[in-house]
């Protein structure tokens, strides 16, 4: 009894087959793990155990056409902390009481962000200058890492900003020439890759593989500096003189089609950014190329030019103006109401008779007006180097709506919609002999070996002969210089340009009360150097294009001019005595 | 019911040719001292973040283990001379005293990571639990030897029952999943191999499962509920390290440690602190991400061969009690070991159990050391109670 054994011996190997499956289910997992899905494992390990950081490349610069920047990236450190350094209490307000006053900021609150963050690494502050970002490296309070950035710098302040545009942290353009020349401007971001610990500190002597950035191109704009400013300059006293809510001054070489000068106003300020501002984002558009307006009577010279060009009129053609045009049940008036009885075209356009420029486009007919329109660009943006620019719009005999009205308004630039940089282009065109070029605004990419490519003018078509333009010069000038004195007359230069007054559509009426008043010419007439528009936004005073726009005009192309060495027109100096 | 109190069984006087030397199972003791190696090698590597101080010290965890493992083995060569019979004849003050210090360790025991387990007694830390093992198996074996070695009868498996149930209440409520999992499989090995009714299991087993949903509710910890829906998935809770954190390192160290490892103390997730506890219950990590699939299937090795040879033990001992004896000392070892490394490979909640004659702990070594002995007492004297 006493030696008594449980009963059957084979059961006893039961644990034993238990014990085999057992280890067979943990064998599984192990080949499972260690054999099957070991490349997935070994990358997690290795990723866990790898911090990357991203540096991104250096920004090229922005130049004027003379080399002057107008944006350039500098040195700085973006400072991190890691949150793990800070875990314990006494630690953390040691490395905040640090770190906060090296970056201009209060050690509670700093302290707080960083715990609170629920991220790994939290950035505390970015764009620190290199010295005290040195300084800190040095000092190495806790957790707290810097890593190198730039940050942009504006040395001609506010100048051209609206044109220059902003970049994001990521180092890519939101606006202006940021956005639209990003790719050359950012360059390739590098990877700094380095083993860290679980406190996220780097491992000394940790491999350390990292792709050299590569910094972006420079980028010479065609602007030059001394205009642009002369531009805004003109342009915020001009506003001011006429109580607009704000206008564009755009200036053009109208041999190569680069813009000397781009001011809008209102503008996008460096030193008053704050995207959360609601009104601020809409600075980001640079409305010279976005925003579309009626341009008014300015249209006429593209309208003339058409009809002459197609040999349908000449300088001294004859129309009698009745004063108006009955087009259907619509009668169209001229601006000022009057009748002018017999004119010459030159006269036409010196007057700016909305019932003749109705007669040109009848005798060129909706189509060939139209085909016009397309070959001075107004259907397309101009293809310049900044982003979102607007592709103008005027309605087709093939549009739903269409009337013979929109011919007869189309005329003298009522109910075609065009961007003011697609006007200064057109109206190049028109005067440089007969071709159109493509707006630019970068004169040459500079790489970052120093090496320069130059861009080349770009004709992209001929609307109209060498002698359409020819005449037309000749019958500009009358228009700035015509018997009588006339407010556009520059001083010291001969010019030939033409005012715009058109009413602004507001949705819902079909004409608002508000105005915009332009002109646009150029200077000198036997050999144009400089295209300038000037246009003013709802202008309290009132004033017609020529009367608020004109001497703004001639200012500048007197100003202009003698800046770019122009030698004055002689007689016009003295007739100026 | 009164259980006698009697005598011990006559022992014989002449032990000379019967209690043999030459059968001391000296293959097991190998074995055991093989996973020993490994875990010193192991706790070397794992501790060098925390230790830095001189090799030969008595700080440094690689010899506090070494002189456990030395303590362990003069244990086990002592208690291997002492005749097993003493402890089934002693069982009741085994027993008493299990009951004793749980219900001691509950009131006045160290609380660590929510837990209280342990009583601290000077620089040492005893755990209860790891004596109430070896209570038990003698409690039931001396038990199931009173009723004729014989667990078909329902009231023995009864009885049976209401001997783990109290030790497993007080090891439940520190709580202790993982070890309350050890009893209940000490117990279910104990009585298969007694010849349990198959009929009473499937009822238990059905009623076990009628209540689960109850005690998953209102006696399973929270972190216990945590810990079982993080087996399924570890990525839920990512916010700082959440609670699949160790789970995730273990897998990720293991995984990464591919088939040859990456050398001992080369293991970047080791190293650099990814792993929680690298010494203790996160060890097989530790092995899987140096030494690799190699060295976790030598470890493995070493295990069946120690289990297998207490199972011979089991097959061969002279009567009930050793019989029933070896195989609980047997499940014992083999429950814990796989417990551990199921948890470190993912595919079972995170319990405390450490890995046995691996994981850093004196405690825990010398007890192992101690249910050894135990073992190679009922082989040394397998003749001795044989009846043929």
């Amino acid at each position: 009894m006493a030696n008594q054994r449980v009963l059957g011996t084979r059961r006893i190997w039961l644990p034993g087959v238990v014990m085999g499956l057992l280890a067979a289910v943990i064998v599984a997992r192990l080949v499972e793990l260690q054999v099957i899905e070991h490349e997935r494992y070994a990358q997690q390990a290795r990723e866990e155990l790898q911090g990357s950081s991203t540096e991104l490349a250096r920004r090229g610069a922005i130049v004027d056409r003379n080399g002057h920047a107008f944006a350039t990236s500098v040195d700085t450190w973006d400072i991190y902390v890691n949150v793990q350094a800070w875990t314990d209490p006494d630690a953390a307000d040691r490395a905040a009481n640090e770190l906060a006053p090296a970056i201009g900021r209060d050690p509670g609150e700093l302290k707080h962000e960083v715990l609170e963050s629920g991220l790994i690494d939290t950035i505390v502050a970015r764009g620190v200058d290199y010295e005290t970002g040195r300084d800190l490296i040095d000092e190495h309070p806790p957790g707290v890492i810097a890593l190198p950035n730039t940050t942009r710098v504006h040395p001609e302040g506010d100048l051209a900003a609206g044109l220059i545009g902003i970049f994001g942290m990521d180092n890519v353009g939101l606006s202006g020439i940021e956005a639209g020349l990003n790719d050359e401007l950012h360059g390739q971001p590098g990877q700094a890759i380095f083993e860290r610990d679980t406190a996220g500190e780097p491992i000394p002597f940790g491999q350390y593989v990292a792709t050299e950035s590569i910094p972006g191109k420079d980028i010479v704009l065609t602007i030059d500096r001394y205009l642009q400013r002369l531009a805004e300059q003109t342009l915020a006293e001009a506003i001011e003189r006429h109580e607009a809510a704000g206008g564009t001054v755009v200036m053009m070489e109208p041999d190569t089609g680069e813009v000397l000068a781009m001011a809008n106003e209102p503008s996008l300020k460096f030193s008053n950014l704050n995207l959360l501002e609601p009104g601020q984002v809409e600075l980001m558009r640079n409305p010279a190329v976005t925003d579309m307006y009626e341009p008014g009577s300015v249209m006429k010279v593209i309208t003339a030019a058409a009809a002459l060009d197609a040999g349908m009129i000449n300088p001294d053609t004859t129309y009698t103006d009745t004063g108006s045009v009955d087009i259907y049940d619509v009668s169209i008036r001229n601006w000022d109401y009057r009748t002018y009885g017999e004119e010459t075209m030159t006269g036409v356009l010196q007057h700016s008779i909305n019932t003749a420029s109705v007669f040109m486009a009848d005798l060129l007919g909706a189509d060939r007006f139209h085909s016009y329109l397309d070959a001075f660009g107004f259907s397309e943006p101009t293809g310049s180097e900044l982003p979102g620019e607007a592709s103008g719009f005027f309605r087709r005999p093939d549009d739903p709506g269409w009337s013979p009205v929109d011919l007869a308004t189309q005329s003298f630039g009522q109910g075609i919609n065009v961007t003011p940089l697609q006007m200064t282009s057109a109206f190049a065109a028109t005067i440089n002999g007969g071709k159109l070029l493509q707006s630019r605004f970068v004169k040459a990419h500079v790489n970052p070996n120093g090496e320069r490519e130059d861009a080349r003018p770009n004709v992209i078509g001929e609307p109209i002969s060498e002698q359409t333009s020819a005449t037309m010069r000749r019958m500009l000038e009358d228009v700035v210089h015509p018997d009588w004195h006339s407010v556009a007359e520059p001083q010291y230069y001969r010019a030939g340009g033409k005012s715009g007054t058109a009413n602004i559509p507001v949705p819902g009426e079909e004409y608002d009360d508000a105005q915009v008043a332009s002109y646009i010419g150029f200077a000198p007439v036997d050999d144009p150097k400089i295209v300038i528009l000037v246009k003013l936004d709802d202008n309290a005073d009132r004033l017609t294009g020529t009367q608020a726009a004109g001497p703004v005009f001639a200012e500048l192309v007197d100003a202009s001019l003698s800046y770019l060495n122009v030698p004055p027109d002689a007689a016009q100096y003295t007739e100026a005595r | 019911m009164s259980i006698a109190l009697e005598r011990p069984e006559p022992l014989r006087r002449s032990r000379g040719s019967l209690l043999a030397w030459n059968r001391f199972d000296y293959v097991m003791v190998l074995g055991t001292l093989g996973l020993v190696a490994f875990g010193l090698l192991l706790i070397y590597s794992g501790s060098r973040n925390v230790y830095d101080g001189p090799q030969f010290s008595l700080g440094n965890p690689v010899v506090q283990q070494g002189m456990f493992a030395v303590i362990g083995l003069v244990m086990m060569v002592i208690i291997s001379r002492f005749d097993y019979h003493y402890l089934t004849h002693y069982w009741w003050v085994l027993y008493g005293a299990s009951i004793v210090s749980l219900v001691g360790v509950y009131l006045f025991g160290q609380t660590e990571f929510g837990a209280t387990r342990w009583f601290n007694v000077g620089p040492l830390q005893l755990q209860p639990s790891e004596f109430a093992k070896v209570a038990v198996i003698v409690t039931l074996a001396h038990f199931f030897h009173r009723w004729g070695g014989d667990a078909r009868d329902i009231r023995a498996f009864l009885m049976s029952l209401l001997i783990v149930a109290p030790i497993l209440g007080l090891v439940l409520i520190q709580p202790d999943l993982g070890t309350a999992l050890i009893f209940a499989a000490i117990w279910l090995g104990v009585v298969v191999i007694a010849g349990v009714n198959q009929g009473h299991l499937m009822v238990l087993g059905a009623l076990f499962i009628a209540i689960l949903p109850f005690a998953w509710t209102f006696v399973v910890a929270d972190y216990q509920v945590e810990r079982v829906s993080i087996l399924i998935n570890p990525y839920a809770d990512q916010e700082g390290l959440g609670a699949g954190y160790n789970p995730i390192q273990a897998e990720i160290a293991v995984g990464s440690g591919q088939l040859l490892g990456k050398g001992p103390g080369q293991g970047e997730q080791t190293q650099l602190d990814y792993l929680k506890v690298p010494t203790r219950d996160f060890i097989f990590s530790v092995l899987g991400e140096e030494l690799g699939f190699v060295g976790a299937v030598t470890l493995l090795g070493l295990y069946l061969l120690v289990l297998m040879r207490g199972i011979r033990v089991a097959e061969v001992a002279g009567d009930a009690p050793g019989q029933l004896i070896a195989v609980g000392i047997v499940v014992m070892i083999a429950m814990q070991a796989f417990i551990n490394i199921a948890v470190n490979l993912g595919i079972f909640p995170v319990t405390g159990l450490p890995l046995p004659f691996v994981s850093q702990g004196g405690s825990s070594l010398v007890s192992l050391f101690v249910s050894l002995g135990i073992l190679q007492s009922v082989r040394m004297r397998n003749r001795a109670y044989r009846q043929y």
